[in-house]
């Protein structure tokens, strides 16, 4: 029997967590097993786990090097983005906190822009060209809503990162102009759309660690979050210091978002959406939420970008396309089937 | 545990001072309540005891120690505080926001021990709200909502428990069942600080009352030397009737309603 408004969570809890890491695991075998070359499945997972026979060298090729680090790396991407979301919403304490209301994109997509006009052939500087952008936002608008010697305002935050965010983009769209006609174009409006179409190894060799350090760290806050939701005061009433959670959940989020847009883009929807979703099934702790949204970020970008390769094969779309198309109407489905309590 | 507030004084905006040469000793086990007009310093006082706000003058001290060396945590173990009004960022279960009150005795990554359950199962019964465990917070009244903010000060296990206008939201029966817990707790030696607009309700519940007026101490007494028309004429600017309870002989005031108040003697100070 459970009364209105009565909340049952345990049962919940074990079965959504059984079932993402079912779903994560088989996101790994979908990302590696699906794409445009038919490769058999026994082959691939012969090769994976260490025979040396059974796939040609092309096969190799495209298991080892395109397939499997792409997977990755969307389980990186999804991961990070979803859990910057979710401590952007614990933090404001307002469900519609994205990874990117501080201006992460924006200063992410100005970077990137840069880096193709001014070095297009070096590689390397695209996605450093991102972080520093993105960092440069966040770092802006901290230092602009922060008055002198004290702590922002979540109200402050907020607007100068709307402010800065259209600053930059503003200045996207300046160097978009400046670069009209040429291929350099549709290099950066690609860069913007998102995409895990340039994984490689070095990237998850820097990617996981990332994600691995930073979320649990975020991780480690996770009752301080849950004390903030009560407000301020209330969480300092209990020994949480509210300045210090701040600071750190900036710099951690900044880090975590800032590289994933580095190495895949600006890809929307799941930072707003997986934190809500996740909320939805298990309810607002923290330590549950983190790593549910983690989990469930991955393999939603998986899954995604395994459509977005193979829907229009051998052309590509923009998993953000995906993400959005299909994230957002069973987005609305749970919000309504769960009476919108949020 | 005793507080010893010397000379605070504490201000918003430079030369607005809201708290000034505020000076009180609460001794062990106590029970004080704070009265005044809005904006006379009461809410400003409670969070300078409790942390929240440091003095610009003057020292708080809990049992000899500064809180300015003590740190939110270390604060946290000696004192709760429950307030006005809470936020309600997310969902979170009655149980869960009890058990919040467990965090300044509990290390991060260890489970809940015996010992914290007891502690919030007995907040829980304190503040009757054990029948709610499982509800949202969202899903209840005023009245409940408080009681669980209590049970999760209680939770703290505090030696000192603040309270800023805890009832004022609650209607007649709530504000009751609200303090009687309270004084359940003072009954058992905690020492509470309690911030009231009603007269009445703050001389049935603590034993001694400190009338603030802009920002100062105005009077410090029982609830039968602090409560007099005259008091109550300078402070509030309002003629009340001041009665005792025919069954319990307790004090209560008596507004005279329709009666023009006193314009000078309103606070010029926001809130």
């Amino acid at each position: 029997m459970t009364r209105p408004g009565q909340v049952s969570r345990r049962g919940a809890t074990r079965w959504v967590f059984t079932v993402l890491l079912v779903l994560a695991a088989g996101s790994l075998v979908l990302g590696v097993t699906i794409g445009p070359v038919a490769i058999p499945f026994r082959r691939i997972l012969g090769s994976l786990l260490g025979e040396t026979e059974g796939l040609t060298a092309i096969q190799e090729v495209i298991v080892w090097q395109l397939r499997l680090p792409r997977t990755l790396l969307g389980l990186l991407v999804g991961g990070a983005l979803a859990v910057s979301g979710t401590a952007m919403q614990g933090l404001f304490r307002n469900p519609l906190a994205s990874p990117y209301i501080l201006g992460v994109a924006s200063g992410a997509s100005t970077g990137a822009a840069l880096a193709i006009l001014l070095a297009g052939g070096i590689a390397v500087l695209l996605p450093a060209g991102a972080f520093v952008g993105a960092g440069l936002a966040v770092l802006v608008v901290y230092t602009l809503a922060r008055p002198a010697g004290g702590r922002p305002s979540i109200f402050t935050l907020i607007l100068a990162g709307v402010a800065i965010g259209s600053f930059f983009s503003s200045i996207t769209s300046f160097l978009i102009f400046l670069s009209s006609g040429g291929e350099k174009l549709s290099d950066i409006l690609f860069w913007i759309m998102g995409g895990l179409g340039r994984a490689d190894w070095t990237g998850i060799a820097i990617m996981a660690p990332i994600v691995l350090v930073c979320v649990g760290a975020i991780l480690y806050f996770a009752r301080d979050m849950n004390a903030l939701a009560l407000g301020e005061e209330t969480a300092q009433h209990v020994g949480v210091n509210p300045d210090t959670l701040y600071r750190w959940i900036l710099l951690l989020t900044t880090i975590l978002t800032a590289s994933a847009v580095a190495l895949a883009g600006t890809i929307g929807f799941i930072g707003l959406a997986i934190p809500h979703i996740m909320r939805l099934l298990l309810g607002p702790d923290h330590h549950r939420l983190i790593p549910a949204s983690a989990l469930a970020g991955g393999c939603f970008l998986v899954w995604s970008d395994v459509l977005a390769r193979t829907a229009f094969a051998p052309a590509e779309l923009p998993v953000g396309v995906i993400t959005a198309f299909f994230g957002a109407p069973f987005f609305l489905y749970l919000l309504r089937s769960k009476g919108a309590k949020l | 545990m005793r507080i010893d507030i010397r000379d605070a004084s504490f201000a918003y905006e430079v030369g607005r001072p809201v708290v000034q040469d505020v000076s009180l000793r609460i001794a062990t086990g106590e029970a004080v309540g704070l009265i005044g007009p809005n904006g006379s310093g009461k809410s400003t006082l409670l969070r300078l005891v409790s942390g929240n706000l440091s003095p610009d003058r003057g020292s708080i001290e809990l049992d000899g120690d500064d809180l300015v060396g003590l740190g939110a945590r270390r604060i946290a173990r000696r004192l709760a505080m429950v307030e006005q009004r809470h936020a309600l960022g997310f969902d979170f279960t009655v149980r869960e926001i009890v058990a919040m009150g467990r965090i300044p005795h509990t290390h991060r990554w260890t489970r809940e021990t015996r010992a914290d359950r007891e502690a919030i199962e007995r907040a829980m019964r304190w503040g009757e709200v054990d029948s709610l465990s499982d509800r949202s917070i969202r899903a209840l009244s005023g009245g409940e909502g408080q009681r669980v903010f209590l049970a999760m000060a209680l939770a703290q296990e505090p030696s000192i428990l603040l309270l800023d206008e805890p009832t004022t939201f609650l209607d007649l029966r709530h504000q009751l069942s609200f303090l009687s817990i309270v004084g359940g707790r003072i009954a058992e030696g905690m020492t509470v600080l309690l911030a009231i607009h009603d007269l009445s309700l703050a001389s049935q519940t603590v034993d001694r009352i400190v009338m603030l007026r802009e920002g100062a101490v105005r009077i410090d007494g029982s609830p039968d030397q602090v409560l007099t028309q005259e008091n109550i004429r300078d402070t509030f600017g309002v003629r009340a009737a001041i009665g005792r309870h025919p069954e319990t002989g307790m004090l209560y005031v008596l507004p005279a309603v329709g009666d023009r108040p006193q314009p000078q003697a309103f606070d010029s100070q926001p809130s």
